[in-house]
């Protein structure tokens, strides 16, 4: 028995098991357990505890926050720059508000340590002083009100004064300058508590003198009405500021409800913390038992603004604040606030549907529909009945008081009231013409995704253009099938190449490239080992989330056979394997297990690619279909959370040979440029179902294609001939570029092609001599432009050369096709010639690319109706709906 | 790299801490709406925040203004309606170790019914996988609080989901 045994109920154990001890403590602990096994086995089931409450933790429900939340946060992100939109006496008497809540707030949460302190003075209050500058136009503003300030300080009665010194941490914070010059703050030290009410008031006053014009008596005022006061000092304000006044506690509240924005109970004394925090701190804080007041004070709230409250109001205020912009975030969220509460009307126009507000991410539109039951005191002017997921871009919103003392009219001219969504899509640029002689090759990845176009037709259902992003043209373009001629013996793909004049530009050339993978027949196609990897995270809880993919694996599950074997994969906090890798023969089990299926918990992305890799290498077929299909919304929210460490950990798990096929699902959330790039790395393909005909146009109409990879790494590589082209532009295909050296470096990886697989890619040519608005680059000095080789006299136009390896090889094979052909009219070009030039037309349009020439609605449709032939599937009728829809829509935009 | 802007920050904020910080709010509160308002609010403020002033302790900036921001919610509610007793029990911490009468079928179900504080705690230590230290900061207990704190409520967990734990029978 050891004689210095630990006590098993010690906290310490607990804390050396979670690795909270330092080293020091470690090392004693450890020496004591060595002895002890008892303790060691505690520490033992403490850690396996622990990951076990952890696992349970992770995989619990979680609220998210819904599209008007996040519109919310939106509208007040977006707001700061609009302060320039306000008339520079506003903004100035703004100012001063806005930086103490800021500034307070700030300072105070670098003091954790002293939440739970009691209020502080009221002369603390100055403290709001401590308007740190960190900006110039905070430091302007501060300037501004010193002066005033400073009177007002020195006419404060002088209260008993503290003897708590600052606690050390205080001078250490990040957000605490003691050496900035303090405005009002100055006499902070001397002051003592008086009643918190009092302090947050001085507070107020300290943080701009517009305040103190209000009127600081009479009966103390709500948070609306005091907010509208400011609102009208403000304007008030543009004229010389009066002499200010000292505020009276009582009278001096009225200003809070501006205020306290930033503040909490306990905040107010972190404000005050430049001051000084009084030691009698009390322990504890909020989550101290019983005694909850023990924190604060009930002062702190009392006229304050509680921008959380009613839930259901929240949209149409935050609406009206986004469009606002008033500079102050928070301060005029309150003016929007309080504007409502006073009958003051705001008007909405919808005006347009501008797009993006992140620089380089298009945020979609939500497509929920808009709760525009929150809006009932925003009087809607001229809008149109907004149709159920469609949702406008902009408004402008004017409050105008109605029983106005002092008349008013807050104008705020509205930036995109963009509702703010998580969908995110990389910006992509147009390929622009490139001059044949200077850039005589165009290199890049082939792509049989076909994800943007039963997204873009998502978009367009819900009566919403796409934002551009979310439209690549080549997926498009991939999407439909084309009657190109079979692939010949001993090729896993046939080549073919067209030539017509450009639809959109008479002078122009139309070059299509098309590639079709060999037919597989289903009856004799490799055997499949299939892991789906299904995301069952709480926000996959829509109907056409979770139920749609259980739909849809139902459906391939159909196509599949005895030699065929399917696991089931599912992450969200905890990742598990639902369905152990099974024999599709055993079809009952398989749809038991779907059914099973439930959603819940947060998505850890990276543990559940792990386990489906895993088991997809455990089970492989050697020269068989292996492959995980990924079916998410996109959300990766633990584990690996980054882009690219996500990518990375694909890039690295597709050198097992097994490929990928990554399906997105549902709208609002999904990360589009993730899951492509994810198919991308990872050896595979991007669907987007969108609902359960598209699943079965994989799945069952495709199943071989989308299971059966025939070539990987196929790269294109066209070269021109200068003497009969002049310039030359890719359409489409914009993240697939490659650079040239990358089309014989077989370490490159490009795009894979499945059975019966089709491939398109267009490129606009303008022929010699044909103006072109290219810049030009100056003529070399050193070098001479190369000479034309003798082949530039043949009648090549441009020779296009394909490299690919076979699915499970290491070294490419090469193709090369030369082309000669002239071309002619497009009236006299194939069907599916048309209709790809029609696809191009309808991109073009959506993304509004500069190149889109004379492409206008009708043409496009008159080009798809030319083009439609058979259309067995109905796929290209849906197209001609689809391009009919959008015309109507930007028409009404 | 080019600078961020205010609103790519603001939407990487959200992004990132989004799910975490109403996980938090909904423990605190127990009312997925009431969660999502406060995390709401929590980022609004944010958006009037400097971001080179709040950047290097975003996590616990965010943190701790949710916090309070639930606590304000928590405190509001009690002061409306005093005379329930839901409330206050929450608030008060139940005498820790208090046996339930019934097994927990679930860790969760068993977090559930420790003191407030306790389960405060065990969240973000586990879920939220902060150190005694930042717990600390955040909540204002001591950092041995804190840890005597986990200590028991691990001790209280592992009790109750002893008597339904297959784990019982392998120990």
């Amino acid at each position: 028995m050891n004689r210095n045994p630990i006590t098993i109920d010690d906290p310490k154990l607990t804390a050396y098991a979670l690795g909270e001890l330092d080293a020091q403590e470690r090392t004693e602990i450890e020496r004591r357990l060595a002895d002890d096994p008892v303790a060691r086995r505690q520490v033992e089931e403490t850690m396996a505890f622990a990951v076990r409450l952890g696992g349970a933790l992770r995989a619990e429900e979680a609220p998210e926050l819904r599209a008007e939340h996040l519109r919310a946060i939106r509208a007040a992100a977006s707001k700061e720059r609009k302060v320039i939109a306000f008339p520079a006496w506003l903004t100035r008497a703004a100012l001063p508000l806005a930086a103490a809540a800021t500034v307070a707030l700030a300072a105070w949460l670098g003091f954790p340590a002293f939440r739970g302190a009691p209020q502080p003075s009221g002369g603390q209050v100055a403290q709001a002083k401590t308007e740190r500058k960190s900006d110039a136009w905070v430091e302007r503003a501060a300037e501004l009100a010193e002066k005033d300030l400073n009177r007002q300080v020195a006419i404060a009665p002088a209260p008993p004064q503290s003897t708590t010194p600052i606690p050390p941490s205080a001078s250490a914070m990040p957000s605490s300058h003691p050496d900035e010059k303090p405005i009002a703050a100055v006499k902070s030290r001397e002051l003592t508590p008086v009643a918190p009410a009092v302090s947050k008031a001085a507070t107020s006053v300290a943080a701009g003198r517009e305040l103190t014009h209000t009127p600081s008596s009479g009966p103390q005022p709500t948070a609306q009405t005091a907010v509208r006061e400011n609102v009208g000092k403000l304007v008030a304000s543009a004229k010389p500021p009066a002499a200010p006044t000292l505020p009276q506690p009582g009278g001096g509240g009225v200003h809070r409800g501006a205020l306290t924005l930033g503040f909490e109970p306990q905040s107010t004394a972190g404000g005050a913390m430049g001051a000084q925090p009084p030691q009698t701190a009390r322990g504890g804080g909020a989550m101290s038992r019983g005694q909850p007041s023990a924190v604060a004070g009930g002062a702190m709230v009392a006229g304050k603004a509680d921008l959380s409250s009613g839930g259901g109001g929240l949209a149409g205020r935050d609406d009206a604040v986004a469009a606002g912009g008033g500079g102050l975030a928070a301060a005029t969220a309150d003016v929007a606030q309080a504007g409502g509460g006073l009958g003051v009307q705001a008007q909405v126009a919808v005006k347009s549907f501008e797009r993006g507000w992140v620089n380089n991410k298009e945020v979609a539109a939500p497509s929920r529909p808009m709760e525009f039951g929150a809006l009932p005191r925003l009087e809607s002017r001229g809008v149109p009945p907004v149709p159920a997921c469609r949702i406008a871009g902009d408004y402008d919103v004017r409050i105008i008081p109605s029983p106005a003392p002092p008349p008013l009219e807050l104008l705020i001219v509205g930036k995109p009231a963009r509702p703010f969504d998580t969908e995110t899509y990389d910006k992509i640029e147009d390929n622009a013409f490139l001059d044949a002689r200077q850039n005589p090759l165009s290199t890049f990845s082939i792509d049989v995704d076909t994800a943007a176009y039963s997204n873009v037709r998502r978009f367009l259902r819900c009566g919403q253009l796409p934002p551009a992003g979310a439209v690549r043209i080549e997926e498009m373009l991939n999407y439909f099938e084309y009657a190109y001629p079979p692939a010949p013996e001993g090729k896993p793909f046939s080549v073919s190449v067209d030539v017509v004049d450009a639809p959109w530009n008479t002078k122009h050339r139309l070059a299509r490239i098309g590639l079709k993978g060999r037919e597989i027949d289903p009856a004799n196609r490799p055997p499949c080992n299939l892991v789906f990897l299904l995301d069952v995270s709480g926000s996959m809880n829509q109907p056409n989330k979770l139920p749609l993919v259980k739909e849809a694996i139902k459906i391939l599950l159909e196509q599949l056979a005895e030699k065929d074997r399917v696991a089931i994969v599912t992450y969200a906090g905890a990742s598990g394997l639902a369905l152990p890798s099974t024999p599709a023969g055993r079809k009952r089990d398989i749809r038991e297990a779907i059914d099973e299926l439930r959603p819940g918990g947060s998505t850890n992305g990276e543990a559940g690619i792990q386990l489906a890799y895993d088991i997809a290498k455990a089970n492989f077929i050697a020269g068989g279909a292996n492959r995980v299909i990924l079916a998410t919304d996109g959300d990766f929210n633990i584990g690996v959370t980054s882009r690219d460490e996500l990518l990375r950990l694909i890039e690295e798990k597709a050198k097992s040979g097994v490929f990928l096929t990554v399906l997105g699902f549902g709208m609002g959330n999904i990360k589009d440029a993730t899951l492509e790039q994810l198919a991308d790395k990872g050896n595979g393909t991007y669907g987007y179902i969108d609902d359960e005909r598209e699943a079965k146009r994989l799945f069952a109409r495709h199943a071989t294609g989308s299971l059966v990879t025939i070539a990987k790494d196929v790269k294109i590589q066209v070269e021109f001939n200068p003497a009969r082209v002049g310039a030359y532009r890719l359409i489409g295909y914009e993240n697939r570029a490659l650079r040239a050296e990358d089309f014989n470096d077989d370490k490159k990886d490009a795009g894979e092609i499945g059975s019966g697989h089709t491939v398109t890619a267009l490129y606009e040519l303008i022929p010699p001599g044909e103006a072109v608005d290219l810049p030009k680059v100056d003529e070399l000095k050193y070098q001479q432009s190369p000479k034309a080789a003798p082949a530039a006299k043949s009648d090549e136009l441009m020779t296009v050369k394909l490299r690919y390896k076979r699915p499970d090889g290491d070294t490419s094979d090469k193709i090369e096709v030369p082309v000669t052909t002239e071309g002619g009219a497009i009236d006299a070009a194939s069907a599916d010639l048309k209709f790809s030039a029609a696809v191009a037309e309808f991109g073009m349009l959506l993304r509004n690319s500069p190149h889109k020439g004379t492409s206008d609605w009708p043409s496009v449709l008159a080009l798809a109706a030319a083009g439609r032939g058979a259309d067995s599937h109905g796929d290209r009728a849906e197209f001609i709906d689809l391009v009919r829809a959008a015309e109507k829509l930007n028409d009404q935009r | 790299m080019e600078a961020q802007s205010h609103e790519d920050w603001i939407a990487d904020a959200v992004e990132r801490f989004g799910r975490p910080l109403t996980q938090y709010a909904h423990g605190l509160l127990g009312d997925a709406e009431r969660a999502r308002d406060v995390v709401q609010d929590t980022f609004v403020r944010l958006c009037s925040q400097r971001r080179e002033r709040v950047d290097s302790r975003l996590a616990p900036w965010l943190f701790t203004v949710c916090r309070n921001r639930a606590m304000d919610v928590l405190r509001k509610e009690r002061r409306m309606t005093p005379l329930t007793e839901s409330l206050d029990a929450t608030l008060a911490a139940d005498p820790p170790g208090a046996p339930p009468e019934t097994p927990a079928c679930s860790i969760t179900d068993a977090l559930g019914r420790l003191p407030t504080n306790q389960r405060e705690v065990i969240r973000l230590k586990f879920l939220h996988e902060m150190s005694y230290r930042e717990i600390s900061r955040l909540t204002g207990l001591s950092e041995s609080h804190v840890g005597v704190l986990i200590h028991n409520g691990i001790k209280a967990l592992r009790r109750q989901m002893a008597t339904t734990s297959p784990e019982r029978s392998l120990t």
